[in-house]
């Protein structure tokens, strides 16, 4: 039982690996978030992931253009009678569907705009638990924790289509192309020690097989993904555990170091938001941290700070667990963590003015949506 | 369950407290009250709060198991994880598991590498006492590792006492969900004050229990899995006393067993494919010797080998499986002295050593931990009606692995006092003042990642006041207490993985009722107890959190428990209340974090009788009758309820 308990904390450190797992939707998926242009109508769906064993991931709605603005509090289970289940991992808007991965309860689920349960889809043992989402054309595409992408047509998500091998416990994934980019993370071994992949796995979309492996001497355990025109950005840790940024070109095969950000957000506008959690530990695992907020230019690699944070110093030691825009208006969406108590998120405008902050209805806010 | 449960459960229990006491016949009120073997639970002539259970008033209860049994004791909260073969560990007025000792048969038992003792495997059908002591009891003459615990659960087993040079007892019980016990015991005396035992023991449990499972608006029955569990105990003992000056007790334990572990209730997601094995074997002998008529020495030795074997299935491990293997050694030793130097004066020195080493896939370090503690104790008795002890221990700890860094040297005093002033023949005052720490674990130290080997230890400061009043028909006790911890060792999240820390202040403040009433009515014999706790246990370690002063995880602000027995000739009853009100399975305290409150009635029906020179003894339990859901720890949630029947014979 003892082991029980420290599995309890290994996997909770899995789960908390998701923390930098950023949006994998593809650029495709970011034009479809444009696709609703009333702005009275919109409203941010903030998925809350929860803390692990504790079936306490929520799902909030906010409306940024209500006056005043208000937050619906854990709406899934309203509207579905009853509850997300453990660690909701995901959130995506695609089409005018929501598609939802949760990772403890293990199924992926298609919402519609008001959060409603339309279709679910349980992964199978040998499948794996569902990670990250991206889509592309009419398929909606899942990394799981077993090695695997699961391509699901998004007429019904009743079954997938097809399953595409990949490397270790693949994280985030996005569309470039005709290729599926996929982080291979890292594998616990059964002897309970980790090995970290370092390949990043190209996956062919017309045949769903794996085009390539790019991999690194230097690099692995990837994290995340963003695609911003034709550069690829990816995360990953390091083996003191800091995150630093990637460029992969799939063409050469290589992997060249270029910053440090835990969050990433690729605008169709050629840029990416970056936030960087910088937290350094002493021997006894005090943290320091140090929050920074950036714009990186993608064809001159120059960043340019992106937040006064003088109407929100607090922002400058905070753990950033969310990290999402408003692609129709900019507006920036901050989510902050302390793995214990209910998540803060703040709202910020294109120019960077804070127009509002509240708390969420669970622990670890994860992914906003606006739709 | 909506219970305001301080109101209902003290009312209920001064109802029936009032009507027993009313019905009560003065003249028969004396007579055959010393029959029931019933022991206050809060015996007052101890220098602190010690609570007791023992003999027929432990083996009538309806529980099988000492977690069970401990529940109807104050101030303590017992994690269990669901069920027979769950973990189920005590904590002692919030101090943590790590902080309660364990002893058997006066030798501590440890686990170094996870900090905390499974109390699950002890039947009560193989024990004769249970004790839980804050911070000392009255004896003496024990190891110093006792006395550096900020509480001690004593676990002792049989002593038999019979006529004739032999004794056989055969115990079989059978229960609800596919439960089986066999339990053989065999005694022989022999020449020379000899005596020997031999017991052997046989459990299963499928487990797989329904409950019924709350998720927002929609209820529904589920069942428990991977719950099943086998284990064997064979144990072996050797017992010599000359009644005057020497005893000695050696035993040899070995135990097996091999279980599910259901895990938590995951949404949607029944999975559970996780399994622990247990090997352990010890050794242990305690010699003691009256050199002279004031002055006693004691000597303790024992082996301990344990193994564990826990896997896990899942694609998302390399192989498709986690197998994680510890196994530890531990070599103890403890010489112990008690000398009265005069009239009120005694003394008393114990030197330990303990040598502990793990060897496991979780960690390459293989670390070994070699303890010395030396302990003394002076305490100033006046005509008992003044009792002063104080006393120190002092740590002398130094580590090694094999690779890597690892813990710091220690070296470290942990003072206690405490003094009893005997108001008048039935009221004791007692005030304890206490300052003890815990080392951290082994899995602390250098679980993989998650070990931390720059950990400072735990530090505990514990004071209480105690009233009680004691007479032959009743007894009642009051202990109010506050205790401070701070370095608390605790997981905290990094950037991308969890790492043990020192973080984190915790005050409690608490309160402790007990009452116990004893009453006999024509041959009916009938025994009260009731037991209240007030327990505030505050996060203080950040006041700009928003966890500042908040109720820490699975500390109800009031809990309760509540016993009858009766007995009547060869028959005997027993009812059993648990009582618990809300606590938060999460540190912040919001609705959403709440765990509901709870109240589990239990009860037994037993009945002696004898054939052909054979004893019997026939017990029906039904263990919470009333069928209440609830969880200890939240998505664990414990059976409803149960059924079992226990027969037993001595031949």
């Amino acid at each position: 039982m003892t082991n029980k308990f420290y599995k309890f904390l290994t996997l909770g450190a899995l789960t908390l690996s998701i923390s930098v797992a950023f949006t994998s939707c593809s650029d495709d998926d970011d034009n479809d978030d444009k696709q609703v242009t009333d702005p009275s109508t919109r409203k941010a769906f903030i998925l809350n992931e929860g803390s692990w064993n504790a079936n306490n991931s929520t799902l909030d709605v906010y409306h940024p253009y209500s006056e005043p603005t208000f937050l619906e509090k854990d709406v899934f289970s309203t509207v579905n009678g009853e509850k997300i289940g453990d660690t909701g991992q995901d959130l995506i808007a695609y089409g005018d569907r929501l598609y939802l991965s949760v990772w403890g309860s293990n199924y992926l689920a298609k919402l519609d705009s008001n959060g409603k349960v339309i279709e679910k889809y349980q992964f199978k043992a040998d499948e794996g638990q569902p990670r990250h989402l991206a889509a592309d054309g009419k398929f909606v595409y899942v990394s799981t924790y077993g090695g695997k992408v699961a391509k699901f047509d998004t007429t019904s998500i009743s079954a997938p289509v097809a399953f595409a091998e990949v490397g270790n416990n693949p994280e985030g994934i996005a569309v470039k192309g005709n290729y599926l980019v996929v982080c291979n993370s890292q594998q616990t071994g059964s002897d309970g020690m980790s090995v970290s992949d370092n390949r990043v796995s190209i996956v062919d979309l017309s045949s769903f097989t794996i085009a390539k492996h790019i991999t690194s001497e230097v690099y692995g355990n990837y994290q995340s993904v963003a695609v911003v025109k034709d550069s690829i950005y990816i995360t990953y840790y390091t083996p003191s555990y800091s995150v630093e940024m990637l460029n992969l070109d799939i063409n050469k095969g290589t992997l060249t170091p270029t910053g440090a950000a835990t969050k990433m957000i690729a605008t169709s506008e050629g840029e990416l938001f970056c936030a960087n959690v910088a937290t350094v530990y002493d021997e006894n695992w005090n943290a320091t941290t140090n929050t920074s907020f950036f714009v990186r230019n993608v064809n001159t690699g120059k960043d340019t700070p992106l937040l006064d944070l003088s109407a929100t110093p607090e922002l400058a030691t905070a753990t950033v667990y969310l990290f999402d825009i408003d692609y129709a208006s900019h507006d920036l969406y901050i989510g902050t963590t302390d793995y214990k108590t209910n998540g803060t998120i703040y709202h910020f405008d294109k120019d960077g003015k804070l127009l509002d902050k509240f708390e969420t209805s669970s622990i670890s806010p994860s992914k906003a949506v606006i739709f | 369950m909506n219970l305001n449960l301080p109101c209902c459960f003290l009312a209920a229990w001064v109802v029936l407290f009032c009507h027993v006491a009313n019905a009560q016949n003065d003249t028969t009120i004396h007579r055959d009250i010393d029959r029931i073997d019933i022991v206050a639970p809060a015996e007052r002539n101890n220098t602190s709060a010690v609570q007791l259970l023992r003999g027929e008033r432990l083996a009538l209860l309806p529980t099988i198991d000492v977690a069970g049994a401990l529940r109807l004791f104050n101030g303590l909260t017992i994690k269990d994880y669901g069920g027979i073969g769950g973990l189920k560990t005590v904590s002692v007025r919030s101090l943590g598991a790590s902080h309660t000792a364990v002893e058997y048969d006066g030798v501590p038992v440890s686990n170094t590498q996870a900090g905390q003792i499974d109390i699950s495997r002890f039947d009560v059908n193989s024990i004769s006492e249970l004790k839980l002591s804050v911070g000392q009891d009255d004896n003496m003459l024990k190891p110093a590792k006792l006395f550096a615990s900020g509480a001690v659960l004593s676990i002792n087993s049989f002593q038999e006492n019979f006529d004739g040079n032999h004794r056989l007892k055969i115990t079989l019980r059978t229960g609800s969900f596919g439960y089986f016990f066999a339990n053989c015991n065999y005694t022989q005396k022999l020449p020379n004050r000899l005596t020997i035992k031999a017991e052997g023991e046989y459990m299963r449990n499928d487990g797989m229990y329904n409950f019924t499972l709350k998720n927002y608006k929609t209820i529904t029955t589920e069942k428990r899995r991977n719950t099943d569990i086998r284990s064997g105990k064979l144990e072996l003992a050797l017992h010599y006393n000359d009644t005057v000056r020497k005893s000695l007790d050696l035993k040899i334990y070995g135990y097996l067993s091999e279980r599910g572990l259901p895990g938590s209730v995951v949404l949607y997601n029944p999975r559970a494919e996780e399994r622990l094995k247990d090997e352990n074997l010890f050794v242990q002998g305690n010699y003691k010797y009256r050199i002279f008529s004031n002055l006693t020495t004691k000597i303790i030795a024992k082996y301990n080998y344990s193994f564990s074997r826990y896997s896990d299935i899942n694609v998302m491990y390399s192989d498709g499986k986690l197998v994680q293997k510890s196994t530890q050694n531990e070599l103890f030793l403890s010489w112990i002295n008690l000398w009265q130097i005069c009239e009120p004066l005694t003394f008393s020195v114990a030197i330990d050593e303990n040598i502990n080493t793990l060897v496991s896939n979780i960690t390459d370090r293989q670390p070994t931990r070699n303890t010395i503690q030396a302990a003394a104790n002076l305490r100033y008795n006046y005509k008992k009606l003044f009792t002063a002890t104080i006393g120190e221990v002092f740590t002398h700890l130094r580590e090694h692995t094999e690779n890597g860094s690892h813990f710091q040297d220690l070296d470290r005093w942990s003072p206690f006092a405490n003094v009893v002033v005997k108001i008048n023949k039935k009221i004791t005052a007692t005030l304890m003042l206490k300052n003890t720490y815990r080392v951290p674990t082994f899995n602390e130290l250098y679980y993989t990642t998650l070990g931390t080997t720059g950990l400072q230890p735990e530090d505990a400061r514990e004071m209480d006041f105690g009233l009680s009043y004691s007479s032959k028909k009743w007894g009642a006790s009051v202990n109010c207490y506050h205790n401070k911890i701070k370095n608390k060792i605790v997981a905290i999240p990094t950037l991308y993985i969890w790492k043990m820390a020192n973080y984190g202040k915790v005050t409690i403040t608490g309160v402790d009722l007990a009452a116990d009433k004893k009453v006999a009515i024509s041959d009916v014999l009938i025994d009260l107890s009731a037991r209240y706790s007030y327990q505030k246990a505050q996060d203080v370690t950040d006041n700009k959190s928003k966890l500042y002063k908040s109720q820490i995880p699975y500390t109800p602000l009031h809990s309760g428990s509540g016993s009858v027995a009766i007995k009547y000739n060869d028959w005997a009853a027993n009812v059993t209340a648990i009582l618990s009100g809300k606590r938060y399975f999460l540190e912040y305290n919001i609705p959403d974090n709440e765990i509901e409150n709870y109240a589990e009635f239990s009860a037994s029906i037993s009945r002696n009788f004898n054939i052909k020179d054979v004893d019997f003894s026939l017990k029906f339990s039904c263990i919470n009758f009333t069928n209440c859901q609830y969880d200890v720890i939240k998505y664990y949630p414990m059976p409803g309820r149960q059924f079992q029947l226990n027969l037993s014979l001595t031949l």
